[in-house]
């Protein structure tokens, strides 16, 4: 389904109970885990030509076609991908990629986004929650849900905004993305 | 001396309990894990430059702050500016100015600590010293809330306060922005922001106020912000940009 294109430090792959350092070139195939250590990332190219930049302290398995979508997916399990998806008008499926953490399920209906799952930290305007996910969007349009809330809401986030998924409550309303980086004016 | 800005500590204190309520509760742990090591550390250099000037006076600074994470919740800070001031009248550029000019130059040594009780809000406390034509002890702070993060225009609220031993000024800034345009290449902010400044050498209080405006530019991590308005240096324009280098250890 994929293939590696870019490595920068260490990252092992986890197939069928095997483990073997992650090499460049070398062909993925649906249920292989990935994981990235420390000062490493890595890049995968799909069939399709989207690519995954999967950050440093970051684990993922990826997924197949299941049999209720023809959709491709991928769980992120810890840290950070990045998700720059080849999206033709002419895909029939409305959610033709997406990543899925323990507590979302981000939709991809654009091209260029960003998940984080984080655990054992606040999450930003829910203080007793210690587990989120976050996605940002830079380019076209993400479906965010969580699978795990009692309420059905999914929020649509555009270009330069972003979500947090807080445990098993529903998204967060889109909101500005990278706020995080400004502060005041700084004119002094 | 510098357009140099502060406010007493009472109202400093007043001003971040007032904030304090309208931004988020502080995390229900944070008592218990305030003193755990941060995972990752991370380590930031910021580079920054301004420039003011105004029908009075004007000044140009620049330097570069360096950060460390110590736990979630606090940071150390340490940095160093270089400061031009460029008093009286018939200057053409403050990088370069005529005869008639008192320029006066100076450098800023300072370190401090950088608290963080929830995410988009910082308070940042620094002291220091002024070597130059500036040779004093000097103690500031910055303080910047992001208000209704979780909506498509948050607002922010920022602060700053100092007092300058050399010449005995005391001096605040306040400023209060909204996003404006959030794109995946960048975030526009628009507000308006005032400064407020008195004692010592400035004897009798002094302000001024104006419209503000600033972008961040995603993939350069580069913030530029303007403000220009009128007080009691009549007409004045200011500019600033900053620019954040980062690493996680």
């Amino acid at each position: 389904m994929g293939s590696i294109t870019g490595l920068d430090g260490e990252s092992t792959l986890e197939r069928a109970g095997h483990q073997s350092p992650v090499a460049i070139a070398m062909e993925l195939r649906s249920g292989d885990r990935l994981r990235t250590g420390t000062h490493s990332h890595l890049n995968i190219t799909l069939v399709d030509g989207s690519q995954l930049t999967l950050f440093e302290d970051s684990s993922m398995v990826l997924g197949g076609i299941p049999s209720t979508h023809r959709t491709t997916f991928t769980n992120l399990l810890k840290g950070r991908l990045r998700s720059l998806i080849k999206w033709s008008a002419s895909s029939s499926s409305s959610a033709a990629f997406e990543v899925r953490t323990p507590n979302a399920i981000a939709g991809v209906r654009g091209t260029d986004f960003e998940t984080a799952y984080i655990e054992g930290r606040p999450c930003p305007g829910f203080p007793d929650c210690l587990r989120y996910t976050d996605v940002g969007v830079y380019k076209g349009i993400v479906e965010v849900r969580n699978p795990t809330s009692t309420s059905p809401v999914t929020v649509l986030i555009t270009e330069g905004h972003e979500t947090k998924v807080p445990c098993e409550l529903p998204p967060t309303a889109s909101a500005p993305l990278g706020l995080g980086e400004i502060g005041g004016p700084s004119y002094h | 001396m510098p357009k140099l800005r502060a406010s007493r500590p009472a109202s400093l204190a007043i001003a971040i309990l007032a904030i304090a309520f309208l931004c988020e509760a502080p995390p229900s742990n944070a008592a218990t894990d305030f003193f755990d090591l941060a995972n990752p550390q991370r380590l930031s250099l910021t580079l920054f430059a301004s420039g003011y000037g105004s029908e009075k006076y004007g000044t140009t600074h620049g330097g570069f702050q360096l950060e460390q994470t110590l736990t979630r919740y606090l940071s150390i800070a340490a940095s160093v500016s270089a400061y031009q001031v460029y008093q009286g009248t018939g200057f053409d550029s403050p990088l370069a100015p005529a005869s008639r000019s008192a320029t006066r130059n100076f450098g800023r040594f300072e370190g401090g600590l950088d608290f963080t009780p929830i995410e988009g809000t910082s308070l940042l406390v620094m002291g220091g010293h002024d070597v130059g034509d500036s040779h004093a002890p000097v103690i500031d702070s910055q303080f910047s809330s992001w208000l209704i993060p979780h909506s498509l225009h948050p607002l922010n609220v920022s602060f700053t306060a100092a007092h300058y031993y050399n010449n005995g000024v005391t001096s605040g800034t306040l400023d209060f922005r909204g996003v404006l345009l959030s794109t995946g290449s960048f975030i526009l902010l628009g507000g308006a922001g005032s400064a407020i400044w008195g004692g010592g050498s400035a004897a009798n209080a002094k302000a001024q106020a104006g419209p503000d405006l600033g972008i961040f530019v995603r993939d350069l991590h580069l913030r530029i912000n303007f403000q220009g308005g009128y007080g009691s240096s009549r007409t004045y324009g200011l500019v600033s940009f900053s620019r954040t280098f980062a690493w996680d250890e």
